[in-house]
């Protein structure tokens, strides 16, 4: 597979893969105990009969009042996991998707109060003449489409520079109608179906 | 077999490098060794020329050529071919290693780039596993003693490699470390290899790692190193004694304010904890706890517990881990935790002078958890001596009389943990004065009359787990009815509550109600654990506590809150502490209660009281295993869906969980119920926030609930699925389901949109109306 012209040889270890670092669990340990050994604090809340009101001393993170709105990260994590159509690989392991290439933005600027948002997302296939660039590129859209609520419009393109035929990819991509014919043919769907299955 | 083993190695190759299937892959890698091991036992004049040396000649040029671009995939199955041919026997281990070794070093240091150096590290690491398998680690040696390891000549040139790998790159690079940190390991594992001093480095790189750097994302690079050092404090505990023991200790502060500024003393106690598994390292440690600990308490540290705290706990977790059976020092810290410092801080306590850290009621719980494990391993009559103590505490300022008379606010009120943890220790039939059947029930009396005063919380809890202990573990069968007759002098206080005509006419009767319902519900669950002759009828009374016709408001909602622990594991009335909890409860408290519950609330006609009912319903059940609760789930299903409909979180949740566990396990018996699809709705309904402005102007459920509502939708699709002529129940809620999670995909919380994605993901792919055969 030494492809001269393979824009992405390496593959990327999960643990170097950008997380989310968890910011509740985290700062709890560098106060209340050691992580692995930690007993409850006051005598009683050790109680089996204790009542309702002490299980309202929730952590913030279980409460409404912080919001946590939809950021690359979450896109990132959506996408990473989808399995290349070829090899038992993830697009993430694969370079083929990464954080920098993910952007939200709102989709009417003028005007703030809309919460509309386009998120898009950069693709860069592993071989240049890749023929399967399509599919992967269909593959992130069906994802995305199926997982984030109807106010993200889903932008899905090839990265210039990285593939021969981009052009042609991104418009068979953008087209609404194409991509519909694309979903009702069986097998295309097949293909997009094992791709999925490896999400996470 | 040497005539064919070339070409089988040719045809079998590609299995490996081009690999599609695991499986097929690590099947090829065991027919590999096989070859090398069965060319191992043929007899042979040189070993350059021997059928062995063949074989593995193509092999080792053909692995190397991959491991020249060693990001690539094929390189790692070589790695993988190499291991298995080399662990075959140690004459392959030889011949490999002699042939691979060296370029490998080669193309390490030739190339720059951190992925291919990380790869090749892999392979080495590979390789060492080998070794391990070949010759055994320093305690369990396994090869024969006259086969040199050829890894010898190149352990200096790796150990270097490694360590730089290790120490000299970025932080940011945490996979490439943690392999170098995994191979330093293996490396040091490996018998006869190392020498000590090279150990004694390769342990100083870890406690580097873990003690100087700071925390960084998943800390798996810490994480690895202190596995390493537990991993090699197995098989070299002097090392680890040496080296790694002043290093941390070094590190804890000596004082509380230097404690509380620094605040990273938890990753040290862990360390060290992590490595203390031998018995020398163990022994160490604790004296050395012990004895920061005696300094730290000479300050009178009352006011900065944290650290006491950290230290206590540490010590617990050690001694539990290692257990204290047959443990020579056992006297040793019976003296000096049971009677030392259990008396201190109760003569401190008693005359509020010289307090301590030790009066924190965090800290007195850890320590009572302490002396319980110590004093449950001591032998017999020390045992009886601290059964003589349950009250005095090994202080003459202490007993019974001034335990019960302490006022509130006093810090001997809290002493009361130690008592209690204490008392758990003493077995049932140790003979002894406290546990005598008159005493006993004189005991109970002044408890049962002090709990029924305005004592502090702390001291109610302890004491009526006091009260749970006397009577499940050391009352004999004959005298249960000593039990029960208070029982009723408790029922006979609530029924006085009526109307708020307590005789006491005490100013805070909402909380005398709930100690007395609550004082009946640990009476009744000492009880019941140990199966006595009455519990059909101690459980008929409990559940009339929420008839609204018999008792007020406050009594049954307090009650119906209650009944989630009378099957709740308590860590002082537990198995390990000699309590007397038959197998059959929980089977007899479900099928005694859920009838009556069910009656109960279908013949109720006031909300507040059917509520009450699926609280305690929600309550039972959360304790109980689920084969248990399957056949009885026709008749309560419709009451679990009830409570779906309740605003209470907590009974929520808890019924969340039961349908999640049951619809993960039994989904045939939610099928056949034919109420999946008021189910379903209500579980939209759970996940979603209603809108502002809409009808009713109802609080959303907590994060916690709604994730679970999801998450029972998500279980759905895989198991329910129609059988043969039934179609699928789903199949006409597909269309609903998907479209509420559409909006629980906008939801303010991650977790629920995640678990939205899944199930909405699961519905899309699982509920089909044609059965896909292919694929």
């Amino acid at each position: 597979m030494a492809d001269p012209q393979n824009a992405n040889p390496t593959i990327l270890n999960a643990s170097d893969l950008p997380t989310r670092r968890r910011r509740a669990s985290s700062d709890k340990t560098a106060q209340n105990g050691p992580g692995i050994f930690s007993y409850p604090s006051p005598a009683y809340s050790n109680d089996p009969f204790s009542q309702a009101t002490n299980s309202k001393a929730e952590s913030d993170s279980d409460s409404d009042s912080i919001v946590e709105p939809i950021d690359e990260q979450e896109i990132y994590d959506l996408i990473s996991t989808i399995s290349d159509p070829e090899h038992p690989l993830s697009l993430g392991s694969l370079a083929v998707v990464s954080l920098p290439d993910i952007s939200i933005k709102p989709t009417i600027p003028s005007r703030p109060q809309s919460t509309l948002q386009t998120v898009t997302v950069l693709v860069t296939p592993t071989i240049t003449h890749c023929s399967l660039a399509t599919v992967i590129g269909l593959g992130v859209r069906v994802r995305l489409e199926q997982s984030l609520p109807a106010r993200f419009r889903v932008d899905v393109r090839i990265k210039e520079g990285t593939h021969s035929t981009a052009e042609e990819v991104n418009k068979q991509l953008a087209d609404k109608e194409r991509v519909a014919a694309a979903m009702e043919n069986g097998t295309l769907m097949g293909v997009v179906k094992k791709m999925l299955e490896t999400c996470q | 077999m040497s005539l064919y083993s070339i070409t089988l190695w040719d045809s079998l190759k590609f299995e490996v490098l081009s690999a599609q299937e695991p499986e097929l892959a690590e099947e090829t890698l065991l027919v590999l060794r096989a070859i090398a091991a069965c060319l191992a036992t043929s007899t042979q004049t040189s070993s350059t020329a021997s059928p062995l040396a063949q074989y593995l000649r193509p092999i080792t040029k053909e692995c190397i050529e991959h491991l020249q671009e060693p990001a690539q995939r094929q390189a790692k199955a070589s790695g993988d071919i190499l291991k298995s041919v080399s662990s075959a026997s140690p004459e392959s281990f030889n011949l490999v290693t002699k042939a691979v070794a060296a370029p490998i070093t080669t193309i390490y240091q030739s190339s720059s780039e951190v992925a291919k150096h990380r790869a090749l590290l892999q392979v080495f690491g590979q390789l060492f596993d080998s070794a391990i398998e070949v010759f055994g680690t320093w305690s369990s040696k396994r090869a024969l003693a006259n086969s040199e390891n050829p890894l010898e000549a190149f352990s200096e040139s790796l150990l270097e490699i490694y360590s730089q790998a290790l120490m000299s790159t970025v932080k940011e690079e945490v996979s490439f470390r943690v392999a170098a940190a995994q191979g330093l390991q293996k490396l040091a594992l490996i018998s006869d290899l190392l020498q000590d001093n090279e150990i004694g480095m390769v342990i100083q790189h870890m406690n580097e790692v873990i003690l100087r750097e700071e925390s960084y994302s998943r800390d798996d690079l810490k994480k690895t190193a202190m596995q390493s050092l537990a991993e090699i404090s197995k098989h070299k505990s002097r090392l680890i004694m040496d080296i790694t023991f002043p290093a941390f200790m070094a590190q804890l502060p000596d004082t509380d304010s230097e404690a509380e500024a620094r605040g990273d003393y938890h990753t040290t106690l862990e360390g060290l904890a992590e490595v203390s598994v031998e018995k020398d390292v163990f022994d160490t440690l604790v004296r050395r706890l012990l004895n920061k600990l005696d300094v730290l308490l000479n300050t009178h540290n009352v006011d900065s517990p944290k650290y006491t705290g950290a230290l206590l706990s540490t010590l617990l977790f050690i001694m539990e881990r290692r257990g204290l059976q047959n443990d020579p020092n056992l006297e040793g810290y019976y003296d000096r935790v049971v009677v030392g410092l259990v008396s201190r801080a109760t003569t401190a306590a008693a005359a509020s002078n010289n307090l301590t850290a030790l009066n924190n009621v965090t800290v007195l719980e850890v320590l009572g958890r302490v002396s319980n494990l110590i004093v449950r391993n001591a032998s017999l009559d020390k045992k009886v001596t601290a059964s003589a103590n349950v009250y005095d505490l090994f202080s003459l300022q202490s007993g019974l009389e001034r335990l019960s008379s302490a006022p509130n606010g006093s810090t001997l009120q809290s002493i009361w943990i130690l008592s209690t943890w204490l008392l758990a220790a003493i077995p049932r039939d140790l003979q002894a004065p406290l546990l005598e059947a008159a005493k006993i029930s004189v005991t109970l009396s002044s408890l049962l009359a002090l709990i029924d005063t305005d004592i502090e919380p702390v001291a109610f809890l302890a004491i009526s787990r006091q009260l749970a202990l006397y009577i499940n573990k050391h009352l004999p069968s004959s005298a249960l009815d000593i039990a029960t007759s208070w029982l009723t002098t408790f029922y006979n206080k609530v029924r006085l509550a009526r109307g708020g005509q307590l005789d006491h006419g005490q100013a805070d009767s909402e909380q005398s109600i709930s100690r007395i319902v609550r004082t009946i519900f640990m009476l009744s669950k000492a009880l019941i654990l140990r199966l006595s002759p009455d519990t059909n009828a101690i459980l008929r009374d409990l559940l009339s506590l929420l008839d609204s016709s018999k008792h007020p408001l406050p009594v049954n909602k307090f009650a119906a809150s209650s009944f989630g622990g009378l099957l709740a594991p308590d860590a002082v009335l537990s198995k390990t502490n000699g309590a007397q909890i038959r197998l059959l409860a929980p089977q007899k408290v479900f099928q005694t209660l859920a009838p009556l519950i069910s009656a109960g609330f279908k013949s109720s006609s006031q909300g507040d009281e059917k509520e009450n009912y699926l609280t305690a319903l929600s309550g039972v059940i959360a304790s109980i295993p689920s084969d248990i609760v399957v056949p009885e789930l026709p008749t309560l299903l419709p009451l679990l869906l009830q409570s779906l409909d309740l605003s209470d979180q907590r009974v929520k949740i808890a019924t969340l969980e039961t349908l999640a566990v049951v619809t993960a396990r039994s989904p045939s018996a939610l099928e056949e119920s034919g109420h999946i699809p008021s189910l379903v709705r209500r579980l939209v309904k759970t996940a979603s926030i209603p809108k502002s402005g809409s009808y009713k102007e109802s609080e959303p459920d907590t994060p916690k609930a709604r994730q679970l509502a999801v998450r029972c939708l998500f279980l759905m699709p895989g198991r329910i699925k129609g059988s043969g002529s039934r179609t699928n129940p789903l199949l006409p809620l597909k269309r609903e389901v998907l479209q509420g999670l559409m909006k629980v995909l906008d939801d303010p919380k991650r977790d629920v949109r995640k678990e939205a994605v899944d199930a909405r993901g699961a519905w899309l792919r699982g509920v089909d109306d044609v059965e896909d055969e292919s694929d």
